[in-house]
């Protein structure tokens, strides 16, 4: 997982600055909310720049139109890397 | 669409979803509140499963989320103006609007009338509230933040909205035949905003959910398909 990890990573820092992450080593049990405090129109600037990379197959959208809202708090940056790569084609990863 | 400028202001917008094939569906715009709203307030609650079968767009109020702030223009005629100029692409819509974004919707339809083909209105604020009202909907559990602060303390935003007239019986009588949705907090301030708009628009569907003033948050299993079956009616307007 680790090309999808490394690239969510960047477009993090892309979305809240690489001055807020210097402290903190960003990996799958890295959680949104509670690790990184992330705004939720950053998670959403996130969800945009996901999108533009890896195209309308991953659907952001549809992953969380069934969580509820304590799942989407609780999602960690593994989970959305899983979930990437499960909507990626073999070819595309 | 990520960012466009309109109106001299740089402004972020969100679009989700698509039309499902051989089942057309007007695109809806969903417009958040002040302060400690953005397009997140829908992303992450009822957007997305709206978005399962149409177009929805998500526009950030200027001053709020990602889109610029400017020292004036917070009034419903002027961010009505900025969402005219937010959806020219798209054919006429369905509009929901929580808080003062559903008073920004009134005031849209009533000078946009071509432009929108259902209104869902999401706890409106269409009284005077006074200063302890607004404590309960900004409550110390909700800080208000950096961006919000700024709003408060560096633009207009305040003498604005004191400004700003009430959204009338008569404003909203003159919306008669647009399939018209509200919805109220049980424990919200703005509770009244139903007889109102029971009184003005004796056809308008009503709704008093559990909740407070965020029901997007608080009631977004109730929330989520009252608007679905809303958007999805197929009656003829009046």
């Amino acid at each position: 997982m680790t090309r999808v990890l490394d690239e969510v990573v960047a477009m993090l820092v892309e979305v809240v600055g690489e001055d807020f992450l210097l402290d903190l080593e960003v990996g799958p049990d890295t959680t949104f909310n509670d690790d990184l405090a992330l705004e939720s129109i950053e998670f959403v600037a996130l969800a945009e720049k996901l999108q533009l990379r890896y195209g309308p197959a991953i659907d952001f959208a549809a992953f969380i139109a069934d969580m509820d809202l304590d799942q989407i708090l609780a999602m960690s940056v593994g989970d959305l890397v899983a979930h990437i790569e499960s909507r990626l084609s073999p070819a595309a990863v | 669409m990520a960012y466009v400028c309109v109106r001299g202001v740089r402004h972020h917008v969100v679009d989700l979803g698509r039309e499902l094939p051989g089942a057309p569906a007007d695109p809806v715009v969903m417009l958040h509140g002040l302060l400690t709203g953005s397009a997140a307030s829908w992303f992450f609650t009822v957007a997305p499963a709206l978005a399962r079968t149409r177009r929805v767009r998500l526009p950030d109020w200027r001053g709020h989320g990602r889109s610029e702030r400017t020292p004036t223009g917070y009034g419903t005629a002027a961010l009505a103006a900025d969402l005219s100029d937010l959806t020219t692409d798209l054919p006429p819509f369905a509009l929901v609007g929580h808080s003062y974004g559903a008073a920004v919707a009134v005031r849209f339809a009533l000078t946009r009338p071509g432009r929108v083909t259902r209104l869902a209105l999401v706890d409106p604020p269409f009284q005077p509230v006074g200063a302890a009202d607004l404590g309960r909907v900004f409550t110390a559990a909700t800080p208000l933040g950096e961006r919000a602060a700024a709003l408060v303390g560096e633009t207009s935003l305040l003498a604005d909205l004191a400004a700003e007239p009430a959204v009338t019986a008569a404003d909203l009588a003159a919306l008669d035949g647009l399939p018209t949705l509200a919805v109220a907090g049980s424990d919200s301030p703005f509770r009244p905003a139903l007889d109102l708009v029971g009184r003005a628009l004796p056809g308008a569907r009503r709704h008093v959910l559990t909740g407070g003033h965020d029901l997007h948050v608080t009631a977004r299993a109730r929330l989520t398909p009252l608007l679905t079956t809303f958007l999805e009616e197929t009656e003829c307007p009046r």
